[in-house]
């Protein structure tokens, strides 16, 4: 049995692995309210809603829960964070419907699944008592903290969530909002007084805190007024330097049919499960490989583009791609106690069977001056199978890179990369792209 | 002596005001809650009562 590292705060069961399974432990003390949880009919609504992950009862005090890829936060786009956040809004109402209310409200125990964000900690419920809910706090800094700094100042402070495990604190939170955001009567509230509150009856033990009584109907409205703010939340930047990439390349129509041919048919050759996309951008090769029946991950470094491609997948109900954000020269590094809390980007790549690399190898190598080696060698540690497209410098995305750049690339040529991933991998195809100085590979993994 | 006092009177004066909010954010979080009940209730109640108003409006038109 292997546990699993994050798994370790919640007295009421854990996670662990046996031959390769992913399984949860009820422990004795929290049988009864999983009991509870399950006969109340609670556990039926959220499934029929699709608000958590189904599981497989083993034994009564084991259930195998549905695997799936697991993200972080820091890894999603504006728009997943705030369904994330509504998501965990509605499972708390619907809980307390049954006299039950959620333990915890951290976007680590929703998980993207089929699309949709899902509360993936089945035992995080207790029996509802008429007291403040214990996991405000929490909701404040992992939900509200995060989303309001993405919409009064960039996407891109999502970022915090990476070196605060816990949340981003509500004071640093106040600090970097603008004074605009205190106009938002429910920032006001729930961000600025809240950290002024903390601050004013922190280690005060004079305080009952016993004889605060918050009713259900008094915490169901709290949970409305908190939907509404997180509803208010908009991000209005449509288009970003990556946003619109495919229609201002230079492909024609021929070059590009000719790709997207390719892609498919060493798709077809790997026949792969689970691909990962890198540069994914606006999805549309991560599209083939959906249609030849992989679940695809795709990545990319803009928001934007990610927010795109998400909203997609929920407009055409695409279950099997999740988009998400990443910075493929410095990716999700391991968080938490002993750096093992949160997982790197390459233990998560566990079960990725192809990767494509498309309209990206000049940004790693010409951009972040990153030599061939280094990305052949990441590579061949994500996966057995690789597609990547070679970008020549005549072509005029590169000439772009170089025109601000001195041209110190003297080992960027076809002849080397085909050379030093060579070392890594073998070349099982390569089809040069018609008019155009790109050509797509088919590489696997040498043993 | 007299310097000892000093130095303490010197430190709490200028000293930044210490924040206990990570030893104990608990006692805060809840203490507002107490505040937002009577915020929130009075907020659904003027939503219910708004969007009466405007389906009224509909009605009427």
């Amino acid at each position: 049995m292997e546990k699993i590292a994050s798994s370790f705060r919640d007295p009421s069961g854990f996670v662990f692995r046996e031959n390769g399974i992913l399984y949860r432990k009820i422990n004795a003390c929290y049988k009864r309210t999983f009991n509870l949880m399950i006969q109340s009919g609670l556990y039926q609504e959220l499934l029929d809603n699709n608000l958590i992950i189904p599981h497989k009862v083993i034994s009564d005090d084991i259930i195998q829960p549905t695997e799936i890829f697991i993200s972080y936060p820091y890894e999603w786009s504006f728009e997943q964070y705030k369904d994330a956040a509504l998501a965990t809004l509605h499972i708390q109402q619907i809980a307390l419907k049954y006299d039950m209310t959620l333990k915890d409200a951290t976007p680590y125990n929703i998980q993207f699944y089929k699309g949709h964000p899902v509360l993936i900690d089945t035992l995080s419920f207790e029996i509802f008592k008429e007291k403040p809910w214990i996991a405000y706090n929490q909701f404040c800094k992992m939900f509200l903290a995060p989303l309001s700094l993405m919409t009064y100042k960039d996407q891109r402070l999502s970022c915090l969530m990476k070196d605060f495990i816990d949340g981003i604190p509500l004071d640093l939170c106040a600090k970097l909002l603008p004074l605009k955001s205190r106009l938002n009567i429910g920032l006001l509230l729930n961000i600025f007084s809240h950290s002024k509150s903390q601050q004013k009856y922190a280690d005060n033990r004079n305080i009952n805190l016993k004889q605060i009584v918050i009713t259900k109907k008094q915490l169901d409205n709290i949970i409305t007024s908190l939907i509404d703010l997180v509803n208010s939340f908009k991000v209005t930047k449509e288009n970003t330097e990556w946003g619109d990439y495919y229609s201002n390349t230079n492909y024609t129509n021929e070059s590009f049919e000719m790709k997207l041919n390719t892609v498919k048919d060493y798709i077809k050759r790997i026949k792969p499960v689970k691909v990962w996309d890198l540069g994914g951008n606006t999805n549309v090769f991560s599209n083939i490989a959906i249609k030849e029946g992989a679940e695809v991950v795709s990545f990319d470094i803009d928001y934007m583009a990610v927010a795109k491609s998400y909203k997609k997948t929920k407009q055409e109900h695409i279950e099997q791609l999740l988009p998400l954000v990443l910075d493929l020269t410095n990716p999700s590094p391991g968080i938490g106690w002993a750096n093992e809390e949160r997982e790197t980007l390459i233990s998560r790549a566990k079960q990725v069977d192809c990767v494509m690399c498309l309209a990206l190898i000049h940004h790693l190598a010409i951009s972040n001056n990153l030599p061939f080696g280094h990305i052949a060698k990441y590579f061949a540690q994500l996966s057995n199978n690789l597609i990547i497209e070679f970008v020549d410098k005549q072509d005029s995305q590169v000439q772009k890179l170089l025109f601000s750049r001195e041209d110190i690339f003297n080992q960027y040529t076809q002849q080397n990369f085909e050379k030093v991933f060579s070392d890594y991998f073998e070349i099982k195809d390569k089809q040069s792209i018609k008019y155009s100085y790109r050509t797509l590979y088919l590489m696997s993994v040498k043993k | 002596m007299y310097k000892k006092i000093l130095f303490c009177v010197f430190t709490l004066l200028f000293s930044a005001k210490l924040s206990w909010g990570y030893l104990d954010p608990s006692s805060g979080s809840m203490m507002l809650q107490a505040v937002l009940a009577v915020v929130a209730s009075v907020y659904v109640v003027i939503k219910i009562f708004w969007s009466k108003i405007k389906s009224w409006f509909v009605w009427k038109k």
